[in-house]
């Protein structure tokens, strides 16, 4: 599946863009966006060229930092009612995933662990919800098409939503034939849809209207 | 359920999630320019009140004050023809501030009425307007027009113009400028707006005022870009682009 090389790059894209337009969102919450992208860009070069097997602890390690990355990058931004609340479900996540490991419902080295995926997912999923409604009642169209954070949401919400059912596969070594095929092409695009959404975002907003 | 089928079942899921993420997406940006719409309608109303309530006031002016500075007049006259000699000057210089002031009480009348401005077009009234303050002492004031002026409808003409005043008011109230000028520039597709006041300049970085608000409102509600810049010490700069847009003159 060599198509699955360009998801890895358009990655990479990505993160570049993200440090090249810094100085556009730099003085907002969103500052941090390049540490998750130059990660991820990262563990996708590293996993593809380096650490093609037994890689799974890292990507089980991945999704507690995605979720704690996104409650802090999103938390300025859901209002204050619901901060305490963005707080509660990152604690929930890590608790019962700690809970999913140390009870051995799954083996963090070599087990893709499905369950705290679904977890991790669907926190985050709430959290870009709460976000989308925020930005929808405080600002205008004109506005909104020049600000990073929207673009930044779409993509995501994109993302993990057409992730989610994928990553509640547990073990995609026994995924064989059209259907290893056809859930890694559905994984791809959805890599390649979202990321041009953040590199349109990146191109296109702009720094008076990033906040 | 068979693995065959579970797989089948998470790829459906994947698809339909995909299709509900995007289509959110997409009623998200509906939403939002539905609001705008809305926004622009509730802004183009607002205008539309001050405007009828600038022309109440300009016919109050013209014809209440108007009328009574007209009536003193004539009451003038009529002292000045029986007074003794030696109480005409004052009758005089009397007579002479009753004209400044039935003349300075139509310009300021003529100013806010959209019916005239509308009658006499934008470049007479930025004109007339300049002339006024010239006449008054306030500043010096140059106005060049260059290239071809074309036909402006009538309402954008009376928002262009409310948003000059404005820039002008303000000039008058802080800026203690000494200058001002006005340039237009008619292109075949638009026409640009330069002022620019010599006054003392503000922080351009922190402009929080209604009267920036009002400017900007209008210029969006009829399509044109505005800028405004100014530095402490250096004036202040403001720029308008206008979008020829095609009137039934031009047809």
């Amino acid at each position: 599946m060599e198509f699955l090389i360009i998801g890895t790059y358009i990655q990479v894209l990505t993160f570049l863009l993200s440090v090249l337009c810094w100085a556009k969102y730099k003085h907002t919450h969103l500052r941090s966006l390049p540490l998750y992208f130059g990660i991820i860009a990262f563990i996708e070069l590293f996993c593809f060229h380096f650490y093609k097997q037994d890689n799974v602890w890292l990507y089980n390690l991945l999704i507690f930092f995605e979720v704690i990355f996104f409650c802090y990058l999103f938390y300025p931004y859901v209002g204050r009612s619901f901060q305490k609340i963005v707080i509660a479900l990152a604690l929930v996540f890590n608790v019962v995933s700690g809970l999913i490991y140390s009870f051995g419902y799954c083996d963090f080295w070599n087990e893709h662990c499905a369950y705290s995926y679904v977890l991790g997912i669907f926190i985050i999923l709430i959290v870009i919800f709460k976000v989308l409604v925020k930005i929808l009642i405080v600002n205008s169209y004109t506005k909104l098409g020049s600000s990073l954070l929207l673009w930044i949401c779409f993509g995501f919400l994109i993302f993990f939503a057409t992730s989610l059912p994928l990553f509640s596969i547990s073990n995609w070594s026994n995924l064989v034939g059209e259907y290893n095929r056809g859930i890694s092409l559905l994984l791809f695009f959805s890599v390649i849809i979202s990321h041009l959404i953040f590199i349109f975002g990146f191109l296109w907003s702009k720094k008076k209207y990033t906040y | 359920m068979e693995q065959k089928e579970i797989y089948l079942l998470i790829i459906s899921a994947s698809i339909t999630f995909f299709v509900l993420s995007v289509s959110l997406a997409a009623l998200f940006i509906l939403m939002q320019r539905r609001r705008d719409i809305y926004q622009k309608e509730i802004n183009k109303v607002r205008v539309e009140m001050v405007e009828q309530t600038l022309k109440n006031i300009s016919w109050e002016i013209h014809d209440n004050i108007g009328q009574i500075l007209s009536t003193m007049n004539l009451y003038g006259y009529k002292i000045h023809s029986e007074v003794p000699e030696k109480f005409q000057p004052p009758v005089e210089e009397l007579q002479e501030l009753i004209q400044t002031a039935i003349s300075e009480v139509r310009g300021l009348s003529k100013s806010l009425n959209t019916d005239y401005i509308k009658n006499v077009g934008l470049i007479k009234s930025v004109e007339l307007e300049l002339d006024r303050f010239k006449r008054l002492s306030f500043m010096e004031t140059e106005f060049e027009v260059m290239g071809q002026p074309f036909t402006i409808p009538n309402d954008s003409e009376v928002f262009l113009l409310r948003i000059l005043q404005e820039f002008f008011s303000n000039t008058m109230k802080y800026a203690q400028a000494k200058k001002i000028d006005v340039k237009f520039i008619f292109e075949e597709k638009k026409l640009e707006v330069y002022v620019k006041d010599d006054g003392i300049g503000f922080d351009g970085s922190n402009i929080q005022g209604t009267g920036l608000l009002n400017m900007k409102n209008r210029a969006r509600l009829i399509g044109a870009f505005l800028k405004l810049e100014s530095e402490l010490g250096k004036g202040t700069n403001l720029e308008i682009i206008y979008k020829r847009k095609v009137t039934e003159n031009d047809e």
